[in-house]
């Protein structure tokens, strides 16, 4: 097939277009991106989240421009959730991200669309981010809006998620701290320089001191203050980001993360072939009741159909 | 007691008169509505304005709160300037408009730049390609400047000119051409746009982020206190607001919550309410929506005076006076039937007119088609002539004051724009209100609904969604030669070729440095400007100290 | 897994900031079922060519009301070519004179929408050529 060449000629192109067909149709990207797909990951994945206007992007724009100083090659993939009312996406994370005058060989991004999924990541994007990976960039980042289940399935794609907060969110933001905690390697307080900025970081600081899942660990989540209009704080975020790779208790929590994100990228494919069979299976129905009996009947004919294939 | 019966009766009047006559002859729509929202009811009675406010809420012309008007006889002395805003390609070319323009009985100049000279960029940058000359005069350096205004004296006409960024450093241009002619700065009357905040919401030829631009504003709102007396060292200015979709009430809420910025970042840098508060001036669209637009204007006088009032406890009371300009709305304009254009500039230039404006400028019927021919133009300024000594509204102060629905109309407003400005205040400031986006998303909410209602029909706009008419024969534009780009380039490298480039480099640096301390820019830009350093160069030096700024679409 | 969604880049070329009929576009396809990809003003005809690229855009909408069109339209028309992404479709809309059109059809830009073009007559238009090019 035409993209696998390309992919492996390593044409931009081609590498946009593999992952539309992972987008457009999941299971028909790992059927013939198989080979490459089932590389050993190579990049090294951060994902950033955190609620809409917490500055991800801006912060995203920072980091790439620090990293192309430094002669990597950078892969943004920018996911935003779908409407759901028409199904459609207006995807505005890229001009806040695109820098002019780069050169598209170092820097690409693509921007995603969550495709009405739940979890707010769209079905097709393990297949899209291990498209990347095989690409090879040196720093593949992931942005997601933190809302819902979009920040918990980021951590079985990043190597190293980041949680954005910004002052002032709200009792949403008292809501979402224990779970944030789960998924966080580190946190920014972006837009420091606003009023409550060094409330929220002790807030953070002591709720990090008191969360179960750092009791004894190796990795605590550092909190960094930024602001992404002054530069505060940038240099620092960078330094870290870029060093965690060589970092010894990082790499002990890496082992147990990808071993994570095999498991997901295994349990999401399943999903995605059981959802279109689900879906499949509607189109013929015509019940207007429910009745666990027809289901476990629709249960065994999606498994039998499965073996005449 | 009289009070109580008008109530009565006019309670009886909608159950019986009004209520048997609809039941006959249904209205033609279920529910009224100015433009903005704004509910309408069928009539309205002195019970919607009561004779007792009138001190307060009205006063006299001249007098605070100057709902009727800043001036005590308004245009029965004075008509407003009649400013037609003009200029593209050449400085030749457009040096030959203003002439014409003045020929014509037109009173004051407006200058147009074009693209790149918006945003700092000479016409041999990258970005310049294909807008040298295009939305107006490319300039470059003095030298273009001094063509400009060749053969027109400064002292004797006043001068708008439309630039927000680098506003500053065009102003020592006009400064320094001045000086040539033999007239102080100190004589020169006009105004610069250098409203860069709505820049960030609306119109989008910012060029630093919003802290380093606030700080240029100040340096020139000091730098006129001293110096330009005659000088309208700002022209705050919701007319961009609006044509980015925001409704009236919006255009007054965003539009003075940008002036009350400006007005804190004066008074930290040290100045005194009253020492540059009487030079502040406004710029305002004016809409279709007849008696809603002359509600906006005197509503947004009154909120004004308040505002310096009693937020800034100004004591002058030219502090409180809001001064305007306005131009007709160029959104409203189709490109379909353009002649039709003709009619909507005269009812939106009749609302500025009653609203009391302080200058027009009435959009030519083309302009939704592309650049205005000479007679176009010519149309849109005998538009204001007929007005101002034909229609009669000229005759007396503020003629619809006292009308039950326009003075209710006016309560409404403020009362809504009132509400806005607590929410931004409520979110820090403007500068906060605009970095989190709010103002942005409002205003696209309005355009977006707007838009929707167009398309659905529910809004009639003549000759575009109904009354069509089919083929139409093509209009006569102005085209502007590509070729413009190539003449500038040459300019720009004999004047490099002519000028000190030593003293040139001197005063560059000079700029960075000064740019990052406190001291006020102004004086080093003249010194630049009269050595012929170019307008890229300029704000070259600018960029490496402010940044730029990186838009933030938030849908 | 229904087929796959139509992308389409809304960009505003050159200098000019007005925004408001770019992002009613990009709002009003988005309510329309489609992916629209928003890049926000100031771009060069480059930015424009390397979003379309990476973003897998099947159609390229130009907004500019400067006057600019004459020369940025066909520019980015000429590099889409140059990078081997000549199936991208461009359209273009703004304050663009009658008679431009034809010199602009010419140059490979599809459609021009002048104003006063309602989104059904954009989304005909879309609709028509994805037909067109299925055949």
């Amino acid at each position: 097939m035409q993209l696998i060449e390309g992919l492996k000629r390593r044409d931009l192109r081609a590498l946009a277009k593999a992952i539309s067909l992972a987008e457009n149709d999941p299971l028909k990207a790992e059927e013939v991106f198989g080979e490459v797909i089932s590389q050993p990951p190579m990049s090294f994945k951060v994902g950033l989240t955190g609620p809409p206007g917490s500055g991800k992007s801006t912060l995203i724009r920072n980091i790439v421009s620090r990293a192309v100083e430094e002669n990597m090659s950078v892969g943004v993939l920018a996911v935003d959730p779908s409407s759901p009312f028409s199904g459609g996406a207006l995807l505005a994370d890229r001009l806040r991200i695109a820098i002019p005058n780069l050169d598209p060989s170092k820097v690409f991004i693509r921007s995603l669309s969550s495709r009405g999924h739940l979890g707010g990541l769209s079905p097709g994007i393990v297949v899209s981010v291990k498209l990347m990976d095989y690409y090879g960039f040196d720093l593949l980042l992931l942005e997601t809006v933190g809302v819902g289940q979009a920040e918990v399935e980021v951590m079985y794609l990043a190597d190293l998620v980041g949680v954005v907060l910004v002052p002032n969110l709200g009792d949403d933001i008292q809501a979402m701290k224990s779970g944030l905690m789960e998924v966080a390697d580190l946190f920014v307080v972006n837009k420091c320089t606003l009023q409550g900025a060094e409330k929220l970081r002790l807030e953070l600081e002591s709720l990090i001191e008191n969360s179960p899942r750092f009791q004894n660990a190796l990795w605590k989540p550092p909190v960094f203050s930024t602001d992404a209009l002054t530069g505060e704080g940038l240099e620092e975020l960078w330094a870290f980001i870029k060093n965690s790779p060589r970092d010894e208790n990082f790499l002990k929590l890496l082992e147990k993360k990808r071993k994570r994100q095999v498991h997901f990228q295994i349990y999401q494919s399943l999903l995605n072939y059981f959802r279109l069979k689900a879906e499949d299976a509607m189109k013929l129905l015509s019940l207007d009741y429910y009745s666990p009996t027809v289901v476990r009947e629709l249960i065994k004919k999606i498994l039998e159909g499965r073996e005449e294939e | 007691m009289g009070e109580k019966t008008l109530k009565d009766e006019k309670e009886r009047w909608e159950n019986s008169t009004l209520k048997n006559f609809v039941a006959k002859a249904p209205e033609r729509q279920k529910e009224f509505a100015t433009v903005s929202q704004n509910p309408v009811s069928t009539l309205y009675t002195p019970l919607d304005f009561e004779e007792k406010d009138y001190l307060e809420k009205l006063g006299f012309p001249g007098e605070y709160p100057f709902t009727r008007g800043i001036y005590p006889n308004m245009y029965r002395g004075r008509l407003w300037t009649m400013r037609q805003y003009a200029g593209f390609g050449t400085a030749e070319q457009s040096n030959q408009r203003f002439k014409y323009l003045l020929d014509q009985g037109q009173t004051g100049l407006s200058v147009a730049f074009d693209l790149p000279t918006q945003v700092g960029y000479d016409s041999d940058h990258p970005l310049a390609e294909g807008e040298v000359g295009k939305v107006g005069v490319a300039i470059d350096s003095l030298a273009d400047m001094e063509i400009l205004f060749e053969g027109i004296p400064l002292d004797k006409v006043s001068t708008s000119m439309t630039i927000n960024a680098p506003a500053a450093i065009l102003l020592s241009m006009y400064i320094a051409v001045a000086e040539k002619q033999g007239v102080p700065r100190s004589e020169l009357r006009g105004t610069i746009q250098n409203d860069i905040l709505k820049e960030y919401i609306a119109r989008g030829t910012y060029i630093f982020p919003p802290k380093p631009s606030m700080r240029l504003v100040v340096d020139t709102l000091a730098f006129c206190a001293r110096e330009m007396p005659k000088w309208n060292p700002i022209s705050i200015s919701g007319y961009h607001i609006r044509e980015a979709g925001a409704d009236a009430v919006q255009e007054v809420a965003f539009t003075l919550a940008d002036a009350i910025e400006y007005c804190k970042a004066a008074q930290q840098a040290g100045m005194d309410i009253d020492q540059f508060a009487p030079q502040l001036s406004f710029f305002f669209a004016a809409h279709n929506d007849l008696f809603e637009e002359v509600a906006k204007f005197r509503a947004a006088r009154r909120l004004w005076a308040k505002i310096m009032k009693e937020k800034f406890h100004a004591q002058d009371p030219r502090s409180m006076m809001l001064r305007f300009h306005t131009q007709t709305g160029g959104s409203t304009l189709t490109a379909q039937q353009p002649d039709n254009n003709v009619v909507r500039v005269a009812i939106q230039a009749l609302a500025a007119v009653l609203g009391g404006t302080q200058s027009l400028h009435t959009n030519s019927r083309d302009e939704a088609l592309g650049l205005p021919t000479e007679k176009s133009v010519q149309i849109a300024l005998r538009t204001q002539q007929i007005i101002a000594y034909e229609s009669g509204v000229t005759n007396t102060v503020d003629p619809l004051g006292g009308s039950y629905y326009l003075e209710h109309l006016t309560d409404q407003i403020e009362k809504r724009a009132q509400e806005y400005l607590e929410r931004i205040e409520s979110m820090g400031s403007m500068v906060e209100a605009i970095e989190l986006g709010y103002i942005q998303r409002e205003i696209q909410a309005s355009a977006y609904k707007y838009q929707k209602s167009i398309e659905s029909g529910e809004r009639i706009i003549v000759g575009l969604n109904k009354f069509k008419t089919e083929e139409e024969s093509p209009q006569e534009i102005l085209k502007v030669d590509p070729r413009l780009r190539e003449l500038q380039i040459k300019r720009i490298q004999e004047v490099k070729q002519k000028r000190n480039n030593e003293k040139v480099n001197a005063i560059l640096k000079k700029i960075e440095d000064v740019a990052s301390t406190g001291e006020n820019l102004v004086p080093y830009f003249i010194e630049a400007v009269k050595a012929y350093a170019t307008l890229g160069e300029i704000t070259g030096a600018l960029r490496k100290v402010f940044g730029e700024y990186q838009q933030q679409v938030i849908f | 897994m229904e087929k796959g969604k139509v992308r389409i880049l809304i960009a505003k070329v050159g200098l000019d900031g007005h925004d408001r009929g770019a992002k009613y576009i990009a709002q009003a396809l988005r309510d329309k079922g489609y992916e629209v990809i928003y890049t926000g003003i100031r771009q060069t005809p480059e930015d424009i060519v390397k979003a379309a690229i990476q973003e897998d855009a099947q159609f390229v909408g130009l907004s500019l009301l400067s006057g600019a069109h004459n020369q940025l339209f066909p520019k980015v028309v000429q590099l889409l070519k140059e990078k081997g992404a000549e199936d991208i479709v461009v359209f273009g809309g703004g304050v663009i004179p009658a008679d431009d059109i034809p010199f602009l059809k010419s140059q490979g830009i599809k459609e021009i929408f002048p104003p006063g073009t309602t989104i059904d007559e954009v989304v005909d238009f879309i609709e028509k050529t994805l037909k067109d090019a299925a055949h």
